[in-house]
């Protein structure tokens, strides 16, 4: 059985002030976080049931780059820039579906492999001969852990998924995830808000006894956050003993049952294992989800999240199933108008900053992952648009590992 | 290429199939542009085609439907 990691205080006298506010609507720093956080840092794509037979597929885009999964004839996981070696256009422009066989630009018609080769382009006799590799689909780094399929569209300072998440193997892997199917698509929704808003919330459980009642009344203040260490975090709640008071909560107690396949201490157990810089693994007895957020401008994201389940379920388990994906909703929905809020401050004159309790700890610690990358966050004044970038750079090789 | 005419999606396959015939030496420029003009039009038979527009599909693999 895994055994339980000890929960982490936080260090005494810690800084508890946030990033400066000029962080949350700078276009110049949006900018460094696309090129030196999202493209750079491992992304959750989506389950391999969401791409179960050769050829289906499921296409990723983030800060101007866009990828397809897909699965290939031999039934492994392939992963290419969406992009036609043509003219660039978009080869697939579904968000999922089925490639028969093969690959095939709706531009001009150059049709790929599955395995990404060309197989030809249109018009073959008015081109010299081309090689299939040569011209063939670009790949992206990808990597399967538990089921889910991370990308990387650039080299970065993580180390692999599995070494990344290591931690948690044995905990994690007592899910059975790589067997779960999908509830429903993937679900995406734009919010007015900027992206470090959405974590800065869902970095801290000091506000779920305030504003979330029903995460409260499902486990109370048995809820702890481990704060961001090499890149990952870990939350847990254990459900309380009480009936619950809320008609979801009180019959997801009474519906939820142990697993056969989960060792007794996650019987009752919601977790969470936060992925630097914006993303989430939760994991309840009845289902697996991963949601994270992506940036469109200085105040507008993008949130984007699947959810899975065992694959045999009987209708006991299928309500509680339905119970805890409303308890989550209305929290999703809850945390949507925290971070509004939270984010409209950062354009005050008269907000001085955040003051965090202990209980916000990975706040910081998250924050502290961002300045490691990006060492102008510490600036507390804005620098000028056009200084963002070069001042970054001069702060990052005065940094001691530079 | 026997995918039946008027199957959604099947207009691809039947490209997509061309494509590797023409690779193979098999098909003709010709055919296998028509069947690149038939790949969005899955009602569309690219031999058909070929009858109404005089193009030899001699070295087309099989009729489509």
């Amino acid at each position: 059985m895994a055994e339980k990691p000890a929960h982490q205080k936080p260090p005494e006298g810690w800084d508890r002030r946030g990033l400066p506010g000029w962080c949350y609507h700078s276009a110049a720093l949006l900018e460094l976080e696309k090129e030196e956080l999202f493209k750079t840092h491992w992304q959750i794509v989506c389950h391999v049931s969401d791409i179960p037979d050769p050829g289906s597929f499921i296409t990723f885009d983030l800060c101007g780059e866009r990828a397809i999964i897909i699965r290939g004839d031999d039934g492994g996981v392939n992963a290419f820039h969406n992009i036609c070696r043509h003219r660039g256009s978009r080869l697939v422009a579904k968000d999922k579906g089925v490639c028969q066989s093969a690959m095939i630009c709706p531009f001009h018609g150059w049709v790929y492999n599955l395995d990404g080769t060309l197989r030809g382009p249109a018009r073959p006799e008015s081109y010299p001969p081309m090689d299939k590799h040569e011209f063939g689909l670009r790949t992206v780094e990808h990597e399967v852990w538990n089921g889910l399929v991370f990308i990387r569209f650039k080299d970065g300072p993580q180390p692999a998924v599995s070494e990344l998440l290591g931690r948690f193997d044995e905990e994690a892997s007592a899910y059975q995830i790589p067997n779960h199917v999908p509830v429903d698509d993937i679900w995406t929704e734009e919010t007015p808000v900027n992206w470090k808003s959405i974590r800065d919330v869902d970095n801290e459980g000091y506000h779920v006894a305030m504003a979330h009642p029903a995460l409260q009344d499902l486990y109370g203040s048995s809820y702890v956050d481990d704060p961001f260490v090499d890149g990952v975090s870990r939350s847990e709640g254990v459900l309380t003993p009480s009936a619950g008071r809320r008609w979801a909560v009180r019959n997801y107690k009474k519906m939820s049952k142990p697993q056969p396949h989960l060792p007794e201490h996650l019987h009752r157990t919601w977790i969470y294992y936060g992925l630097f810089p914006n993303a989430v693994i939760a994991m309840t007895p009845e289902t697996t989800l991963f949601y994270q957020e992506f940036p469109i401008s200085t105040d507008r994201s993008l949130l984007r999240s699947g959810t899975y389940r065992n694959p045999d379920e009987d209708r006991q388990q299928r309500a509680a199933r339905y119970l805890a994906g409303r308890i989550d909703r209305e929290t999703v929905e809850e945390d949507i108008q925290l971070t509004i809020w939270s984010n409209e401050s950062m354009a005050s004159e008269f907000f001085e900053g955040f003051y965090l309790s202990d209980l916000e700890y990975g706040v910081r610690t998250h924050h502290d992952h961002l300045r490691a990358v990006l060492p102008v966050y510490a600036e507390e004044n804005a620098p000028a648009e056009d200084q963002v970038k070069s001042l970054n750079l001069s702060l990052a090789a005065t940094q001691p590992n530079a | 290429m026997s995918t039946p005419v008027g199957q959604r999606g099947s207009g691809a396959v039947r490209y997509a199939a061309a494509m590797y015939f023409y690779r193979e030496g098999m098909m003709s420029a010709e055919m296998l542009e028509l069947y690149r003009r038939c790949c969005v039009l899955d009602g569309e038979d690219p031999v058909d085609l070929a009858g109404f527009e005089g193009v030899d599909p001699g070295s087309a693999v099989g009729k489509t439907s």
